[in-house]
C-alpha cells in the first residue's frame, strides 16, 4: 500500500533518506510537495493543507535533529 | 434580587514556590437570571523534575469555558491546551457536532506555537480548536465581555495584555508577562496606548511580578546588541558557537543585526586602511537544533523574515541556514556563527558539540580545516536559569577542556558583556504601569500581583502603594468577587492546590502516551498527593493502525495485563524503594486508596 499525506512519520523518514541536506528552516510548501512527489511509494493525489505539510516538516526536523522540544516559559527562562 | 457579580480566580500562576502553570478565570454572574459567563486567560504548564515528582509537568484544573485568551506563546501560558484537547475530547466532539467550538483568541506567533504543541502531542487536526487572531488596539467581544488587546514587550514576539470589561462595566487589565523596553520584532510596549486604556477606567490591574525585585527598568535588546558586538570584536580568526533559547526571536534578530553591523564596521576599517572597497561580509548564521528551526519557521510564517528585516535596517545581506545544509558545510570555519539549542547544558546541540556527538558540528572537523591553532569561541547568550547551575557550569568546563574560549554569563554577579536581557518587568517597569494608571484612570485602581513567588508579589504590592494605588495579594485557588471597583468577598477554595499531573508513560516526546492524575499540592508541607486518575478517550487513529499503537507495552495487551496483574498478586510485598521506582506508572487502585485517605483527612478537618 502506498504512502499518503496522513503517513506523516513515514513520509518524513523517506524524505530524510533522500534529501538529508535540505534546510528545513526555510523549506517552502511548494518545494515539499515536489520532494514528496519524488518518493516512489507515494500514492496520493489529494492536495494537502498547510497544517498537514507543516506536520510533515516538523516530523522531518525531529529526524534531522533528534532532541526534545525546548520547554520554554518563565519557569525556565527569563 | 441578587446583585450581579464579577469574579476573578487564579487556577494557577500564583504559586508559592514555582513560576508557571498560568490560568486565570474571569466570570460574570447575572443577578437577575443567575446565568454565569466565563472566559479564561492563558492555560499553561508548570515545569517540574520528573525524577522528583513522577510527572512531566502540571497543568491547572480544566477551564470551565470555551473561550481562552492567550497572552503569548510560552509554554507556561499555552502548554495546557493540547492536554485540554485530550481531557475534553468527548465533550468537544459533541459540541463540534452542534457547531460549537473551543476558541483560542491569540496573536499569530502564539498560534504558531500552539499548533506546534498540538502536532507534537498527537492531537488530530480535525480536533484542533478554532483560532481567532487578535490584534493590539482592535477590541472584540467574547461571551458578553468586551476585550481590548494591547501590545506589550516580552522575550517572544506578538505578546499582548488585555483589558477585560465585564457586562457590569468592571474593567480589569491583565498585563501578561511584560517589560517596557522596546522590542525589535512586531509591536511592543507603548505608554500612550496604556494611558488611553487607563483613561476609560481600570478597576483591577493584574501585574506580572517575576522580576519585580530587580531595581530599575529591564534592559532591552539594544544593550544586548552592544554587548554582542563587543564580544564579536574579541572573536576574530575562528568560529563562534553560541547558545540561544529558541523562542527568543528578538535575540535571533539581535544576533543577525550585530553580525551585519560588525561586518559594516570591519569593512569601514579596511577602507580607512586603504584597501579597495568591497561589500560587507557578515559571518553566516548557522542554526543547529530542532526548536530553533521550528522557531524560524514560525517567524517566517508571521512575517518576521530576518534576512529581509536586516537588509532593510542595514542594507547588508545576511545568510541564515540550517547546520545540515550545503551552505553551512561550505562556509569556512572562521566565517561561521553557530546558534545552538541547549543553553542550560541539557541533552541538545551544545552538549553534543562539547562531547563530540553532534553530527553536524565537530570541533575536530573545524580544526582540521582551519588549523589546530584556530581559536573556537563558545558563548552562552542566555543567563543560567536557577536550578541549572551544575549543568551550565559542566557544559562550559567541557568546552574549556576541548580547548575553546568560553563566555558563560553569571546570573549572580556582574558580567563583563551584556549578552542577555530578561523579558520581565523590573521594579521600574512595575512603577511605570502603576503610575500611568494612577494618573489616568478616573476611578481607583486596585493592583493584584500575579505570576511570581510571594516575595515578588509583595514587592509589586509595595510599588503599587508607593504610587497611590491599593493592592492585594491573592494565592492560587482564590475566587475574588467584586461589584464595580469594590471587592465584596474572596473565598479560599482549599489550603491545598489542585493540579492535573501530566505523565507521559512512554517517556518519548515523539510518541507520547499520556496519563493524567488529579494531584493535590499542600503549599505548606510541599507534599503532593494523587487523588484520582482522569479517564479520557484517546485520539482516534488511522484504521490500519491499532487503536493503542502508541501505548506502552503493558497497556496494549489486555491478556498480558491480566497476567501481570496475577503475577503482582503472587509477588511478595514490595519495598518502598520499588514503589518509588514504580511511581510514574498509573495505578488506579492506589489512586483510589489515596483518594479515600484524602477524604478521611478532609472529614477529620471538618471539610
Amino acid at each position: 500500500m502506498g504512502l499518503n499525506w496522513s503517513d506523516i512519520d513515514n513520509l518524513a523518514q523517506e524524505l530524510e533518506k533522500r534529501y538529508p541536506e535540505t534546510d528545513l528552516s526555510v523549506l517552502e510548501h511548494d518545494e515539499l510537495r515536489k520532494l514528496v512527489a519524488g518518493i516512489d511509494e507515494f500514492d496520493d493525489k489529494t492536495v494537502p493543507d498547510d497544517d498537514t505539510m507543516e506536520s510533515v516538516i516538523r516530523a522531518w526536523i525531529y529526524i534531522q535533529f533528534p532532541e526534545e522540544p525546548e520547554k520554554v516559559g518563565s519557569g525556565n527562562i527569563d | 434580587m441578587a446583585e450581579s457579580v464579577t469574579s476573578w480566580k487564579s487556577a494557577g500562576g500564583n504559586n508559592p514556590d514555582h513560576i508557571g502553570g498560568n490560568g486565570y478565570e474571569f466570570s460574570y454572574t447575572d443577578g437577575e437570571t443567575g446565568e454565569k459567563k466565563t472566559i479564561q486567560v492563558d492555560y499553561g504548564s508548570l515545569f517540574c523534575d520528573k525524577k522528583q515528582t513522577g510527572y512531566d509537568c502540571f497543568i491547572p484544573t480544566l477551564p470551565n469555558c470555551d473561550d481562552i485568551l492567550i497572552t503569548h506563546g510560552h509554554e507556561d501560558h499555552i502548554g495546557g491546551i493540547a492536554h485540554l484537547m485530550n481531557l475534553r475530547r468527548k465533550e468537544l466532539e459533541e459540541k463540534r457536532a452542534r457547531g460549537e467550538n473551543l476558541t483560542i483568541h491569540c496573536t499569530p506567533f502564539a498560534r504558531e506555537m500552539i499548533k506546534k504543541d498540538l502536532q507534537g502531542n498527537g492531537i488530530p487536526k480535525e480536533e484542533w480548536p478554532v483560532f481567532d487572531i487578535v490584534e493590539p488596539g482592535k477590541p472584540f467581544e467574547v461571551n458578553g465581555f468586551k476585550i481590548e488587546p494591547f501590545a506589550i514587550s516580552h522575550s517572544i514576539p506578538d505578546a499582548v495584555g488585555y483589558v477585560i470589561e465585564s457586562p457590569d462595566g468592571t474593567r480589569m487589565m491583565t498585563t501578561g508577562d511584560f517589560k517596557t523596553a522596546q522590542v525589535p520584532l512586531g509591536q511592543g510596549w507603548d505608554d500612550k496606548q496604556i494611558a488611553e486604556l487607563a483613561k476609560k477606567g481600570i478597576d483591577y490591574l493584574f501585574i506580572d511580578s517575576t522580576s519585580s525585585i530587580q531595581q530599575g527598568e529591564t534592559i532591552g535588546e539594544a544593550e544586548v546588541k552592544t554587548g554582542l558586538k563587543e564580544i564579536l570584536k574579541q572573536s576574530q580568526g575562528g568560529p563562534v558557537i553560541s547558545g540561544v533559547i529558541s523562542s527568543s526571536c528578538h535575540r535571533l534578530h539581535t544576533i543577525a543585526l550585530a553580525l551585519a553591523e560588525e561586518a559594516i564596521e570591519r569593512e569601514q576599517k579596511f577602507r580607512e586602511e586603504g584597501w579597495p572597497a568591497a561589500e560587507p561580509q557578515p559571518r553566516v548564521m548557522i542554526l543547529d537544533g530542532a526548536s530553533l528551526l521550528l522557531a524560524r519557521r514560525a517567524m517566517n510564517a508571521c512575517g518576521y523574515k530576518l534576512e529581509d528585516i536586516i537588509k532593510k535596517e542595514t542594507g547588508v545581506d545576511i545568510k541564515i541556514v540550517a547546520s545540515n545544509s550545503k551552505t553551512a558545510h561550505r562556509t569556512p570555519p572562521d566565517q561561521r556563527f553557530y546558534v545552538c539549542t541547549g543553553t542550560q547544558g541539557e541533552e541538545a546541540s551544545l552538549l553534543k558539540i562539547a562531547e563530540g556527538r553532534n553530527k553536524e558540528i565537530s570541533l575536530d572537523e573545524m580544526r582540521a580545516v582551519g588549523g589546530e591553532d584556530m581559536p573556537i569561541y563558545v558563548y552562552d547568550l542566555q543567563s543560567c536559569i536557577p536550578g541549572s547551575e551544575a549543568k551550565h557550569q559542566a557544559l562550559e568546563e567541557k568546552f574549556k577542556q576541548a580547548g575553546c574560549k568560553t563566555y558563560f554569563p553569571s546570573r549572580y554577579k556582574p558580567n563583563e558583556y551584556t549578552v542577555h536581557a530578561s523579558g520581565h518587568a523590573s521594579a521600574g517597569d512595575v512603577a511605570k504601569i502603576c503610575k500611568i494608571c494612577a494618573e489616568n484612570s478616573p476611578r481607583p485602581t486596585m493592583v493584584v500581583p500575579i505570576h511570581g513567588d510571594p516575595q515578588q508579589r509583595r514587592n509589586v504590592m509595595k510599588i503599587a502603594q508607593e504610587n497611590d494605588l491599593t493592592a492585594c495579594i491573592f494565592p492560587n485557588m482564590v475566587e475574588m468577587n467584586s461589584l464595580g471597583n469594590k471587592v465584596i468577598s474572596w473565598e479560599v477554595a482549599d489550603k491545598s492546590e489542585e493540579w492535573i499531573g501530566v505523565n507521559d508513560l512512554n517517556n518519548d516526546f515523539r510518541r507520547p502516551y499520556y496519563m493524567y492524575d488529579k494531584v493535590e499540592y499542600d503549599a505548606e508541607t510541599k507534599q503532593r498527593i494523587k487523588t484520582d486518575t482522569y479517564k479520557y478517550k484517546k485520539a482516534p487513529r488511522k484504521p490500519k493502525e491499532e487503536e493503542n499503537a502508541d501505548a506502552p507495552k503493558e497497556e496494549i495487551n489486555e491478556t498480558e495485563k491480566k497476567n501481570v496483574s496475577a503475577r503482582k498478586k503472587a509477588e511478595p510485598k514490595r519495598s518502598e524503594k520499588d514503589d518509588a521506582k514504580a511511581q510514574p506508572k498509573a495505578d488506579k487502585n492506589n489512586a483510589d486508596v489515596i483518594a479515600q485517605e484524602v477524604m478521611k483527612r478532609k472529614r477529620a478537618k471538618g471539610k
